[in-house]
């Protein structure tokens, strides 16, 4: 978190580090779901790259980003959580620019952190499945 | 903590201001938080109470093998009616209900964000559950389920009720949507000073989730209502194969939101266990960031289980693992909250009151639900028990163990602070067993019917399947389930004349609301609270932190003020500092009248009199127009008044520190929600045909869609300069770069108009077709309002730019969303209609 002297920077770290591990499982959900969903009914599927479809590569190919953007907002969380409990404890300031303060911040950071080290390992747990279709997609979907 | 409570100088005006309009007239207008919270539960438990008549009747149905009391068609409609009431009547709105009669009492604030949006979605769900239950009276009962399957709910095999259905749920979806928004920006806005997003309870912190993920599944479902209303009033074929259409598109749509739903009711559910295992353990909840956590996941991770809903339906393996690998990974969440409970009540000695039990009650129902749930998130166990009395079994473990026995224990926790009147406990305690014993008795047998195989839906079974004794045990179980309902409710109005006085906190809880008298004053709160730690009345002796002295101040100059108008503190998101003084509107008609007009629109598509439907807009709108038109006089009047400057804060703000930015916000996200819905659709659609266009239909030019594209890029470049013209005083290029914006918009809209007119295929032709009619109407309707909202927005600060203040900025600033909004997805969505039938 940047110091006092900046609270804007400090206040998008918090949101950031509160929610970023969240929308990191949201965008890979979604782009696995289209991937396996319209990727599995396209030439995608068809195609075989060392071994694997092509769906199969996007599909870790999205996960792996997945998993370096919660685990880097993760780490990014952790150090906020660091540094504020370093801190001297400092009263947040009123008006809309607000200094978040420690009390505030520390809670984000540390909700950031946890939340992250979770969906972190959700990310991954989700992916699983891409390892026993790596050939193909199973049975076709009905038209 | 400082809560508030020492007497100031009696202040009749301050009073008076917050009092409501006697008699008949006054009852239309109401629109505080507390007697249109009670309103929303008491009609809840109403349609509680008719969905539970229902189920019964099936009950009778279905305790004997081969019995024919009601018959296949009347046992369609009863399950239909009994799983929508529940899900659609009772569960969310209850919840919602309660959040807003609470909310401002826990977080400290006077009433909601938007008292208005509050009356305006107790009115639609009065009417969309009134319209719903009229099918009853006209004799056309919707009898294709509480998830309407298509083809099964489409023109060629449902009848009338089915529109009743549709048109009902719309009007009730639009009260969920008004409310989550009022939930989610009270939320962020009103908080006490102090109250840091730490310190919020977490009830609270269920309500922000819920508030957010209703804003999105909700719309989703309200999109495909209107989808599926479009293919059978105005014949379209979204979801009609023959024509394209694609009935697995229903179920995509309708389980984006009807998971969700499932959590949606679950979350505020845990909000009550926190709070009941909180006060009766008399401490904390452990772990409180983890729970937080846990919540977070919970409505995050709802989202991506809608598949399991459909594990039978043909769609990739691939796919469906995903959803189950997911459907396994909610437990995490729920696991976490059901042990971080375990862990606060661990070595704690709770009084064995009525909340408790009912907690308890909960704790175990809720867990064999859970437990299943994971069962049926493994696709080959979930294809032997799909359709069978199995997942009848788990859901009712799960959403009566995990939504109704909470909600008993939060009546019975909270009841004594909404009528001030403790319940008898004996009767609550009765009311508890009957339930528990009566449920279990019920819903337990019924895994084991599924197993054996009893399909669910089904109006009778052969008598060779040897299951009449487990349905006539579950059938007398419901009918225990029904006394000790009938037992809660005689207590409940038994306290109301004969219960023991509540005094203000009967549990020694934590939070705000006990701090207060039990009932309530309708302004909650003569001075603002100072939270001062995440457990307020446990705090009081906790020495204050500095900031705390900056925080009384403003609060006491507060204290019964405003005088004549109603006002609560706004404040920072994350930090709880004060940021102004929110002004909050008084009784209003206007609410009632926008909520009438929709009713009637609606009455008008049922019964096909389209002239019903154009009165019906025309006293929406105008009603609207009305509620948004600022009152000038008003407006100065708050300028004027001394109490904002006594407590150094703004009565306008802009930007995030504003509730109006924040609803805007909201406004646009569900907007956004409706186009990410139909694009879906489109795209969807797409993927099962051999050809995009379908049919061989021509593929739309460019000939009018490419100076509609001008004009919107034209219009976007006006809105943004008159921003800059604004802020520099510039009058004249202020009004014509607006105005010009505002122009520019309405004359794309009318050449997308122009170009559906002039198209030679109809929109009923094939699913493509409708696809494209309906994604140019959303189109040319957001444009309209960002035409409107413009050329309002530039009619009015032209008057005023010379003497420009926050409440102007702030209007230019929603314009600028809302209308900004409208070109980019008008210009999205004529790139889409244009290029992808193209590249598909």
């Amino acid at each position: 978190m940047s110091g006092p002297g900046d609270p804007r920077a400090g206040r998008g770290r918090i949101w950031v580090g509160l929610w970023g591990p969240a929308v990191a499982w949201l965008v890979h959900f979604l782009a696995i779901y289209a991937l396996a969903e319209f990727g599995c009914l396209s030439p995608l599927a068809e195609r075989v790259v060392l071994g694997a479809s092509l769906v199969a590569w996007l599909v870790l190919a999205v996960t792996v980003a997945c998993l370096a953007l919660s685990g880097g907002v993760t780490w990014l969380a952790w150090r906020v959580d660091q540094r504020l409990s370093a801190a001297p404890t400092a009263p947040a300031t009123a008006g809309p620019e607000a200094d978040p303060g420690p009390d505030a911040g520390r809670f984000a950071a540390r909700a950031g952190w946890t939340s992250g080290l979770l969906f972190t390992l959700i990310i991954a747990v989700e992916a699983v499945p891409v390892f026993f279709y790596l050939r193909d997609c199973g049975v076709k979907a009905l038209p | 903590m400082s809560v508030g409570t020492a007497a100031p100088p009696a202040q009749a005006g301050f009073e008076r201001t917050w009092q409501g309009h006697p008699g008949l007239r006054g009852w239309l207008m109401e629109v505080n938080n507390q007697p249109l919270g009670k309103r929303f539960m008491v009609t809840a438990i109403i349609f509680f109470l008719l969905g539970g008549v229902l189920a019964l009747l099936m009950r009778l149905q279905l305790a004997v093998s081969d019995n024919d009391l009601l018959g296949p068609q009347v046992f369609n409609q009863l399950f239909t009616m009994h799983g929508s009431t529940m899900m659609y009547l009772f569960a969310v709105p209850f919840l919602e209900g309660l959040a807003l009669y609470l909310l401002p009492l826990q977080l400290g604030s006077r009433d909601v964000a938007f008292p208005r949006l509050t009356a305006f979605s107790y009115w639609t769900y009065l009417f969309g559950g009134v319209l719903f239950y009229a099918s009853f009276l006209v004799g056309v009962v919707p009898d294709a389920g509480w998830f309407a399957y298509t083809p099964l709910s489409g023109p060629r095999y449902a009848g009338l009720g089915v529109d009743f259905w549709l048109l009902g749920l719309s009007l009730v979806e639009v009260a969920g949507i008004t409310a989550g928004v009022e939930i989610l920006v009270t939320i962020l806005k009103l908080r006490a000073p102090g109250m840091t997003l730490g310190r919020m309870p977490l009830f609270v912190w269920t309500m922000l989730v819920t508030g957010g993920m209703i804003i999105f599944a909700f719309t989703v479902l309200l999109t495909a209502t209107i989808l599926l209303e479009l293919d059978r009033a105005a014949g379209m074929a979204f979801f009609d194969p023959e024509r394209g259409g694609n009935s697995l598109l229903w179920q995509h749509l309708f389980w984006f939101f009807g998971h969700p739903e499932v959590y949606i009711a679950f979350l505020p559910a845990t909000g009550i266990v926190s709070a009941v295992v909180a006060a009766f353990a008399r401490r904390p909840v452990v772990a409180h960031v983890l729970v937080v956590v846990a919540i977070v996941m919970t409505g995050f991770l709802s989202f991506g289980l809608w598949v399991h809903h459909m594990f039978a339906t043909g769609l990739p393996e691939l796919a469906m693992h995903f959803f189950g690998a997911a459907s396994l990974m909610i437990a995490v969440a729920s696991g976490i909250q059901v042990f971080a409970w375990i862990a606060t009540l661990w070595g704690a000695r709770p009084d064995y009151r009525t909340p408790f039990l009912y907690l308890l009650g909960f704790f175990l129902i809720f867990v064999v639900g859970g437990m299943t749930g994971v069962m049926v998130a493994v696709v080959p166990f979930d294809l032997q028990v799909h359709d069978t009395y199995f997942v009848v079994a788990h859901f009712h473990y799960v959403l009566i163990g995990g939504v109704v026995f909470p909600v008993f224990a939060g009546l019975a926790f909270w009841l004594p602070k909404v009528t001030g009147r403790l319940l008898d406990e004996r009767a609550g305690a009765a009311s508890f067993w009957l339930s528990f014993v009566g449920f279990n008795l019920t819903f337990f047998p019924m895994h084991i019917m599924g197993f054996l195989g009893m399909p669910r839906r089904v109006y009778t079974y052969p008598a060779t399947l040897g299951l009449d004794a487990h349905n006539l045990v579950a059938t007398a179980g419901a009918f225990m389930i029904a006394l000790g309902t009938a037992v809660f409710i005689g207590a409940f109005l038994h306290s109301l004349r004969r219960g023991r006085p509540a005094g203000e906190d009967p549990w020694q809880a934590d939070t705000l609301e006990w701090s207060v008298s039990s009932p309530p004053p309708i302004f909650a709160f003569r001075r603002p609270p100072v939270a001062r730690g995440r457990h307020p009345l446990w705090e009081r002796g906790r020495p204050a932190a500095a900031v705390e002295a900056e925080h009384q101040r403003v609060t006491a100059a507060l204290d019964a003020a405003p005088t004549t108008w109603r006002a609560t503190l706004s404040t920072d998101p994350l930090t709880g500092a004060p940021q102004g003084v929110q002004w909050l509107p008084g009784p209003a008609m206007s609410p009632f009248l926008v909520a009438l007009g929709l009713l009637i629109a609606a009455i008008g598509v049922v019964a096909n009199l389209y002239i019903l439907d154009l009165a019906g807009v025309v006293l929406a709108v105008g009603a609207l127009a009305r509620w948004l038109q600022p009152d000038e006089a008003l407006l100065e009047r708050l300028r004027q008044d001394p109490a904002p400057r006594a407590a150094g804060l703004p009565v306008f703000t802009t930007g995030a520190a504003s509730t109006g930015w924040w609803g805007a916000l909201c406004l646009v996200v569900i907007l956004g929600t409706m186009f990410g819905a139909l694009l879906y659709a489109y795209f969807y659609l797409s993927l099962f045909s051999d050809a995009w266009p379908q049919g061989g239909l021509e593929r739309p030019g460019w000939g009018l869609a490419g100076p509609a594209t001008g004009a919107l890029l034209l219009a976007g470049a006006g809105l943004w300069g008159s921003r800059r013209a604004f802020h520099g005083g510039r009058r004249a290029a202020f009004v014509g770069l607006l105005g010009g914006s505002a122009a520019g918009a309405a004359a794309a809209a009318v050449l997308v108009l122009v170009e559906l007119v002039r198209l030679p295929f109809g929109p009923g032709v094939n699913a493509y077709a409708s696809a494209h009619f309906t994604l140019s109407g959303l189109a040319i309707l957001a444009l309209a309002m960002g035409t409107a909202v413009a050329a309002a927005t530039t009619h009015r600060l032209e008057r005023r730019l010379e003497r420009r203040d926050a409440f102007d900025t702030l209007q230019l600033q929603v314009t600028t969303m809302l209308h900004g909004f409208a070109l980019v997805a008008a210009l999205a969505t004529l790139v889409v209609l244009h290029t992808s039938p193209v590249l598909l």
